[in-house]
Order: C-alpha cells, then structure tokens, then sequence
C-alpha cells in the first residue's frame, strides 16, 4: 500500500530529476549560445581580415611610392564601404596617425580589430578598427532567448506532465487507501459490535441453561437413589440414562461457557509459566494418567500472555493428549517446545489413537468429534477453546497425526507487549 | 600725275594690307598661357575671371591656354607663341635663360608679400637640429621641378655641406603634402615643404630645422609682341586688382590669399638663378 512516505519519495525523486535536467539544460545552452558567439567572432575576425587585406590594396601602393596624402580618402571610402565600421585609423610604426575615419553610426556595443599594411621596403602602419557588434550580439541574444526560453518550457511541460501522471494518481491511490482502511475500521468496529453481543448471548444463554439442567440432574438422581428399588430394571436404566446425559449436558453447556470466556476475557500480558501450568494440569489429571504413563514436561517454557487463559489452553490439549493415549499399554504425553525460523513453537503430542489427516481442519471447529463417544468420551470443543486462546495471544495452531501413531498439537504465541484487542480473528 | 596717285594709292593700299595682319595679329585676341600645376578644369575655371577682367579693360578677348607641360609653356612665352604668362619663379628663371628678357607685367604677393620660404622639416621629437646633422640621414623630396620641394633646399643642404651623396637615401615624393606626411610617419629623417605646407601639418608634430632666403613669387610675363602701350595697359591692369573689391576676387579665384598683384623685376629672381645655376653645376638633375 503506498505511503505518504512513498508519495515524498516520489516528490524528491521528481524534483531531483528536475533540477538535476535543468542544470544540466543550463550549462548545455549556455556553452552553445557560448560556442556560436566563438563561431560568429571568428567570422567577424574572417571578415575583418579581408577588409584588412582590401585596405591594404588600396594603400600600400601608393604608400610604398610615397604617396601619403592618399590614405586620407582612400581610408574614408573604405570605412564607408562597410556598416559595421564605426572608427579607423591607419597609424605609423612611429605612431603617428595618418588617417582617421569616422562613420555617423553609434554604438554602445563594439569590438576592437587590428591588423598591418606592408608598404615601402619592411615598413609597417597599423590599421585599427572598431566595429559595431551589436547585430553579433542581436543573433547571439536570439539564439539564447529561444534556447532558455525553450529549455524552460522543456522543464515546466516535464513538471507538470510528472505531476500529472505520476504524483497525482499517487495522491489517488493514497487517499483511495486511507478512505478504504477508514471502512475498513468502521466495519470492524461493527463486526466487534455485533461478536461482543453474539458473545454475550451465547454465556447468558448457557448460563441459563445451567440451571434447569441442574434441577434435571438432581431430580432424576434423587428418583433414581430413593425409589430406585421400586423401579423396574428397565426404567432404573433410564434414569441413568438421564442422569448420564444430564452430567453430558452441563459438561457441554460448560465447555461452551469456557469457550465464551475466552472470548470476554480481558487480555492481558503477563509472563507465564508454562511448564509450571503443564505440571499443575497434569496433576489434576493424575487420576486419569495409568501407572505406566510418561508425562514429560520441558521445564523452563515461559510466555507472554493471559494465566487463566493459557491454563484452559493446556489443559485442554494436554487433557486431549492424556485421554487419547489412555488406551496404550505405555502411553507417553509430551510438552515442550521447538524453534522454527527463529520462533518458538510449543508442543504436546501423545502417542494415542490418532486420526486421519483427512479430517485435520475439522478438529478444530466446535462439536466436531472424529471418535466415537463410546471410546473416547468429550464434547468436542476442546481444541476450538484451544484455537481460539491462541489465536487472542495472535499465535498459530496447527496439528499433525497419525493414526494408531500418535498425534502432536503445535501451536506459537505471538505477544509481545500489546494483546491482540480482536476477537474477531 | 593721274598716273603718279594711282600709284601711290595703290601703295598706300598695299602697306595698308601689309599692316593689317601686323595690325590684326596684334589687335583681334590675347592668349593667356598658364603651366599646368594642377588639373586644367580646374585651371580654366580659376583664371576664367582674370581673362575676362582683361579683355573688358583691352577690348578684345583673351583665351586662356594650358600647356602641355612646364618646358612646353617655358617654350610657347619664350617664342613668343602666346601673349601672357602666368609663371612660377623656377620657370622665369629657365625663361631667361633659355629666350632671354622678356616684359615683366606683375607678381602676386600673397597676404601681402610677394616673396615666399622653404622650410626643411624634421620630426617634432628628432635629434637633429642643424642642416649639417643631415649627412648620412634620409631626406623627402616633393617633385624633382618643385623650387621649395626640391631644388632650393638641395642647395641648402650643398651650402650646409651636405651633398646628394651625403644622404643615406632619398626619394621624389611627388607632393609637398606627401613630403609632410612621410616626416610625420618617421619613413624619413627629413624633408622640405613650402612654408604653407609646413603650417598645416606643423600641429600634428613637424619641426622647421632651417628656412629658406625668400624667393619671389609667381609672376605674369608679356612676349615680345605685344607693344610697349599694350604692355603698359596690362601691367596696369593687373596692378590694379588689388585696389578693389571685384579685383580681390578675381585674384582670389587663381589662389586665395593673394591680395595684389605687385611690381616686378627681374633682379627679384636674382637669388634664385644663383641657386639653379649652382645646381646645374652640381649636376642636380630636376
């Protein structure tokens, strides 16, 4: 998604490239406007030769026949032969002036020529000549206005065509994003809204529950013990029956509890001993666990997160583990922990019955039993409970089994300080 | 008797023809021969005023009339080909010379002097400061037959001690002007110009290192043909211009400056004849 951090760095970007073609446009006109103004002197310098050189035509003869008083006119017509010439002058190696001319045009912009006229035998006069250089400097002048000028236009097209088609719909995007992240919340706080009073149902409704099923439970119990004998065979199994399905029932309507408790719980983030939880949940289980069980727990496994929460999610899975494995003749229930890719991945696995892997994602959803109720006994919600505490402390849960081999719950707890506030994860 | 005057009439009549042509040749027209210093347009049109001034004061017309050059207007005055002559100095003076005296009518004084100087001229900044410091230095020339660009001051600088040898080199540059010039340039040491000359370009950095005697000017001859009367009235004439206004300004239309004509003698030429006999025998070349 982009920023508001990728939109500067775009700008930077743009305007870099700008400024940097805009030297580079700069120092490029200015040396051909430089190098046309060299071109164009040279010229001037050409031609400036050449007039010499007429001048010399005109002059030297006479000069070297010691006809003096002719370069007087001969200069005048000279200077008049040219536009450009605005002064010259013919001047003697001693320095005296011979002839001077001076043409009626002004200008404030000139340049100095000289040059020599050979006459006589070895003898030198000087010819200095200033020139108008205003129509050079005119053509120069032009010829810069139209490259800067179109040098400017070049840079000011580019900017704006970049802010067109690159800043601008990344402006777009960015507020398309932020507008749609702003839904997004909104939904979410609905969603939240609307979980929180699912939640809130669900434990008044179990709650609720509880009691009406109480008073069947103990009603039947009651018939059963005291006018027991008076029953026949038949209805004495009945009652048991009922009183059975009634302890089944509380059992659900608690497990379903315990699982909206996971969801009502405050979060918090405390560190946690793991293992010490697992030995107390083992403990407590101890009556389940045969005499020729392995219970290994890794010592030392402490996390950040909720105690009672992640007591419930150890003793679901190692309830899970113990129950599972009863039926072994050396029944082993594991709890440790691994690193994958540098994170920390708990376990518990047992060597029980196992299950298909087939059925993989239904174990963890609710009420969903991959054993007959005649082997194993539970209500199904165990491992949801498990997902569910997990997914709060923003870890994964996952499973692998094999059946008549074993089976190992992995699951990872990703708290760091701040505890997932969602629960609609 | 009858006999006797018939043929005296007839004798009479004769002479009478005879004396016509003499007459005539004397009376119908009068050739003013001018020696070309400059272009003969310019010529015609600058003595134009003068001939006719002349030909209203004689009652006849005077034609004007460029020679070829200055030998050929020295040989039309001295045999008596044309009737005036407007001549500079070196001219009258190989006009003596050459055909002997001829009726001296006037001489122009410009500004009111009738002589006129050389100057030798150096560079304001030069070294040199006397005529003999001139040995082993290049001069200037203006025209070999120029009197103040050439013969004079190389006489000058023969009286100085400084012969045609003696200069490192020289050269003929064909006018006073080109002579200042080629000072002023420093393409030679020295050189010598008419005075006027001299003036004009002084400003610009010319120093005179020695001036030369004073030299009559420019004067108008008579041939032998005209009479003693004819002579006298043109003489006249022309020594009148200066006394008015219109006469100024026919005199100014040959040269301004010049305010009169003056009278003239043939001694005022003297020392000029010293200076191109002495070149002569030098072996000068003009």
């Amino acid at each position: 998604m982009p920023s508001a951090e990728a939109l500067a760095r775009q700008r930077r970007a743009l305007t870099t490239f700008i400024v940097t073609l805009l030297i580079f446009l700069v120092v490029f006109d200015a040396f051909i406007v430089w190098q046309q103004r060299q071109s164009l002197l040279d010229e001037l310098e050409g031609h400036t030769r050449q007039e010499f050189e007429l001048l010399g035509e005109l002059t030297s003869a006479a000069l070297t026949q010691g006809n003096y008083a002719v370069v007087e006119q001969a200069l005048s017509t000279w200077g008049n032969l040219n536009r450009s010439i605005l002064e010259a002058r013919l001047v003697a190696a001693n320095g005296f002036v011979m002839a001077e001319y001076e043409s009626e045009q002004t200008s404030r912009q000139t340049e100095f020529f000289k040059g020599h006229i050979a006459y006589g035998s070895g003898k030198q006069a000087r010819i200095e000549v200033l020139k108008d250089m205003a129509p050079t400097n005119v053509v120069i002048q032009r010829l810069a206005l139209w490259l800067f000028g179109f040098s400017g236009l070049l840079i000011s097209l580019l900017g704006v065509f970049q802010h067109q088609f690159a800043i601008k719909p990344l402006q777009q995007e960015i507020s398309e994003h932020l507008q749609t992240e702003q839904r997004l919340r909104e939904h979410t706080l609905e969603l939240q809204e609307v979980n929180q009073e699912l939640e809130s149902f669900n434990y008044s409704l179990s709650h609720d529950l509880r009691t009406p099923l109480r008073a069947i439970t103990s009603y039947s119990q009651i018939i059963s013990d005291e006018d027991g004998d008076r029953l026949c065979e038949e209805s004495r199994r009945f009652f048991a029956r009922i009183v059975e399905t009634s302890k089944h029932m509380a059992l659900l309507i608690d497990d379903i509890l315990a699982l909206s408790q996971v969801a009502r719980v405050q979060m918090t983030a405390e560190p946690v001993d793991l293992s010490k939880l697992a030995e107390q949940v083992a403990d407590d289980q101890r009556t389940a666990l045969s005499q020729h069980a392995i219970c290994e727990i890794q010592p030392g496994l402490v996390a950040l997160g909720n105690k009672k929460l992640l007591t419930l999610l150890l003793d679901n899975l190692l309830g899970n583990a113990i129950k599972f494995s009863s039926k072994e003749t050396h029944p082993e229930v594991r709890f440790g922990s691994e690193q994958h890719d540098g994170e920390t991945v708990y376990t518990v696995s047992d060597n029980g019955v196992g299950f298909d892997m087939r059925y993989a994602d239904k174990v963890f959803e609710p009420f969903q039993r991959l054993h007959d109720q005649e082997l194993f006994e539970g209500t199904g919600i165990g491992a949801a409970t498990a997902k569910r505490i997990v997914n709060r402390h923003n870890g994964r849960i996952w499973v692998n089994s094999r059946p008549g081999v074993g089976t190992t719950f992995y699951f990872t707890l990703g708290l760091e300080s701040e505890p997932a506030a969602s629960a609609a994860r | 008797m009858r006999l006797a005057i018939r043929l005296l009439g007839w004798t009479l009549a004769a002479i009478s023809f005879a004396l016509v042509p003499a007459l005539a040749g004397a009376a119908d027209k009068l050739v003013l021969g001018i020696h070309p210093y400059k272009a003969p347009s310019k010529l015609i049109g600058a003595f134009a005023p003068l001939a006719t001034t002349l030909s209203k004061q004689l009652g006849m017309p005077v034609e004007i009339k460029i020679a070829a050059d200055y030998q050929q207007h020295i040989d039309a005055i001295g045999r008596d080909q044309i009737d005036i002559a407007y001549l500079g100095p070196a001219s009258y003076v190989k006009l003596v010379e050459q055909y002997g005296k001829k009726p001296l009518l006037a001489r122009q004084a410009l500004r009111g002097i009738p002589t006129f100087h050389g100057k030798i001229i150096v560079r304001q900044d030069s070294p040199l400061h006397s005529l003999a410091d001139l040995k082993g230095k290049s001069f200037a020339f203006g025209d070999p037959a120029s009197t103040m660009s050439h013969l004079v001051p190389r006489y000058m600088l023969w009286e100085a001690g400084v012969g045609g040898d003696d200069l490192s080199r020289h050269a003929f540059l064909g006018s006073h002007d080109n002579v200042a010039l080629a000072i002023l340039a420093g393409d030679y040491d020295a050189g010598a110009v008419k005075e006027a000359v001299f003036h004009k370009y002084r400003s610009r950095g010319l120093r005179a290192l020695a001036t030369s005697p004073a030299l009559s000017d420019h004067l108008f001859v008579a041939s032998n043909r005209l009479s003693p009367d004819q002579v006298a009235r043109i003489r006249q004439t022309l020594l009148n211009l200066g006394s008015t206004a219109d006469g100024i300004k026919v005199l100014y239309k040959i040269k301004r400056g010049i305010t009169a004509l003056v009278p003239v003698h043939d001694d005022d030429y003297q020392n000029l004849r010293v200076i191109v006999n002495k070149l002569a025998e030098l072996g000068v070349a003009e």
